[in-house]
């Protein structure tokens, strides 16, 4: 059993060549034992970050702890720190066996046992070379990686992509049920916020290499609510407050504001025959993101 | 905290260390067996050849089975590059790459030497067998296909040199750039080179010959002088990789 990894990045910038930095003074934490769910649109640094917790390069400034340490050629924190790639840092041209032995060798938190039941369940060939497998089964390699290393921080960077929907959502299961029985820390960066914002337990939202958000995602989808009924009831309740979006069909609008109603709200919404929800996370994420477009 | 997790740091190291060394001499080998196979089918078609139309009148297999330095050194630019991704990924650090890196191409020096100095010694034994003469052009250490230990010494410094030696131009490059990598490439050629040249291989000992004479550099201190450039190389694999960035995962491969 391992105990959790917790990171920090403080006032974090990484420069890649002359242009806009990728990361731009982000400060966020990751909870230790927590699923946290890291967003942003493309270009927003996610992946940089995400390599930096991995140690696969330095910041140019700022400061990254990983269980409290610098995890830069750390040898222990970083076998305890196994990130997932989209890219799928594997050996390309030899069996997927060979490669899932090399991680096996290093990692001293590998779980044989649950990597064959995995590639079982995706039905991902051990002897086929990783070149060869289509993209599904490419990604499928990957989540077997990450989930099977059982490592105290393991982070997935848009790793599940190219797997079809059922595949995808046995992952989730097969994601949540091994956290459960072995608690860790997991990071999950992803554009499919639908799917995947039910694990979360924290977000992080990063925009043009700023954090944008760093909350628990309870606390995210209580920044704003939906409202769905006849116009000129979600006019009159919505007067006064900021809205984020709008939307009407015939007599009938749905508004997105910020914030949370009060009881005496909810009860005239209800009143007047308004929809009251929740706004989902993905919602939210394109409202934060779209109001801050350079 | 870390000391639930089962690995202080000496062990990860080694564990580092030794999976990569493991790998990168198993990989490279499981590829050079094919390279064998080859240079032993030349080597056998070309003595035909040369009984059937010319003369046998001095080794034929030097330099075909001598070109394993050469095989290393593409093996140097492929594989390690290749590895160090999965190496990270899998949590180890950039250190312990080095380090296995470096055992590998010695042990890859070693047993290709060997391979190399043990089918010198099968072709000294069938061409004495047959009458023919043995001798090995313009080397330090040996003169026939017959001197064993010469050959696989001469031999077994040559391809550590060259390994190190690609492993160091395909990082630099990686790392640094075309400008910067090709200015990186200049001393570690040099190494390689000059390695080689005094050991007696290669086409620039054949000229050197030619122009000086054999012997140039006595035994000994071609031995030492090798060893230093292999040395070097290494130092040079370490400077290149030791706090080497990763690329942004740019290619969506899965």
């Amino acid at each position: 059993m391992t105990t959790p990894y917790g990171a920090q990045l403080t006032d974090v910038t990484v420069r890649y060549g002359k242009g806009d930095p990728a990361l731009d003074g982000a400060t966020f934490a990751i909870r230790p034992g927590t699923v946290t769910g890291l967003l942003g649109r493309n270009g927003a640094g996610k992946s940089t970050a995400l390599a930096l917790l991995a140690s696969l390069r330095r910041p140019t400034s700022g400061t990254v702890l990983v269980d409290g340490q610098d995890p830069f050629e750390n040898a222990v924190v970083m076998a305890g720190v196994q990130l997932v790639r989209e890219s799928g840092d594997v050996l390309r041209d030899t069996s997927v066996k060979e490669t899932l032995g090399y991680y096996s060798e290093l990692r001293p938190t590998w779980d044989t046992d649950l990597a064959e039941s995995l590639l079982d369940q995706f039905e991902v060939s051990r002897e086929q070379r990783p070149d060869r497998l289509s993209r599904g089964k490419q990604s499928a390699l990957g989540c077997v990686i990450g989930l099977a290393s059982r490592a105290p921080l393991t982070i997935f960077d848009e790793t599940y992509l190219g797997m079809d929907a059922p595949s995808r959502y046995a992952f989730y299961d097969a994601l949540l049920e091994d956290y459960t029985a072995h608690p860790r820390t997991v990071v999950v960066s992803s554009h499919l916020i639908d799917e995947v914002e039910r694990l979360f337990e924290d977000v992080v939202v990063l925009h043009h290499g700023k954090t944008l958000l760093a909350e628990t995602a309870d606390t995210v989808r209580d920044r704003a609510v939906s409202l769905v009924g006849p116009t000129s009831a979600v006019t009159k309740l919505a007067d006064g407050r900021r809205t984020l979006s709008t939307r009407s069909l015939g007599g009938t609008t749905q508004i997105t504001l910020e914030g949370v109603l009060e009881p005496a709200e909810l009860s005239l919404a209800r009143d007047a025959g308004v929809e009251v929800a929740r706004v989902s996370l993905q919602d939210l994420f394109i409202h934060l993101t779209q109001e801050t477009v350079r | 905290m870390t000391d639930t997790l089962d690995a202080a740091a000496p062990t990860q190291e080694r564990r580092g260390m030794w999976t990569s060394a493991y790998a990168t001499f198993v990989g490279t080998w499981q590829i050079g067996t094919y390279f064998w196979i080859a240079v032993v089918l030349i080597s056998v078609g070309l003595t035909f050849v040369l009984d059937r139309w010319s003369e046998v009148d001095s080794s034929v297999a030097d330099g075909i089975l001598g070109s394993a330095p050469i095989f290393l050194g593409v093996m140097g630019i492929v594989v390690p590059l290749a590895m160090l991704p999965l190496h990270l990924a899998g949590g180890a650090t950039r250190r312990s790459f080095v380090r296995g890196i470096v055992v590998a191409g010695v042990g890859l020096g070693l047993t290709f030497g060997l391979a190399g100095a043990l089918g010198m010694l099968v072709e000294s034994v069938v061409l004495d067998a047959l009458g023919w003469s043995a001798t090995a052009e313009s080397s330090a250490l040996y003169d026939s296909s017959g001197d064993f230990l010469g050959i696989w010494l001469s031999w077994g410094l040559s391809s550590t040199a060259f390994f190190l030696g690609g492993t160091a131009i395909a990082v630099g490059y990686y790392r640094w750039g075309g400008v910067r990598g090709t200015a990186f490439l200049v001393p570690v050629v040099a190494l390689v080179v000059g390695g080689e040249t005094v050991l007696g291989g290669g086409v620039y000992s054949v000229a050197i010959d030619a122009a000086v004479g054999d012997d140039v550099v006595p035994a000994v201190a071609a031995v030492l002088i090798a060893l230093a450039a292999v040395a070097t190389l290494a130092a040079l694999v370490h400077r290149a990789l030791r706090d080497i960035p990763l690329n942004p995962s740019a290619t969506a491969t899965c």
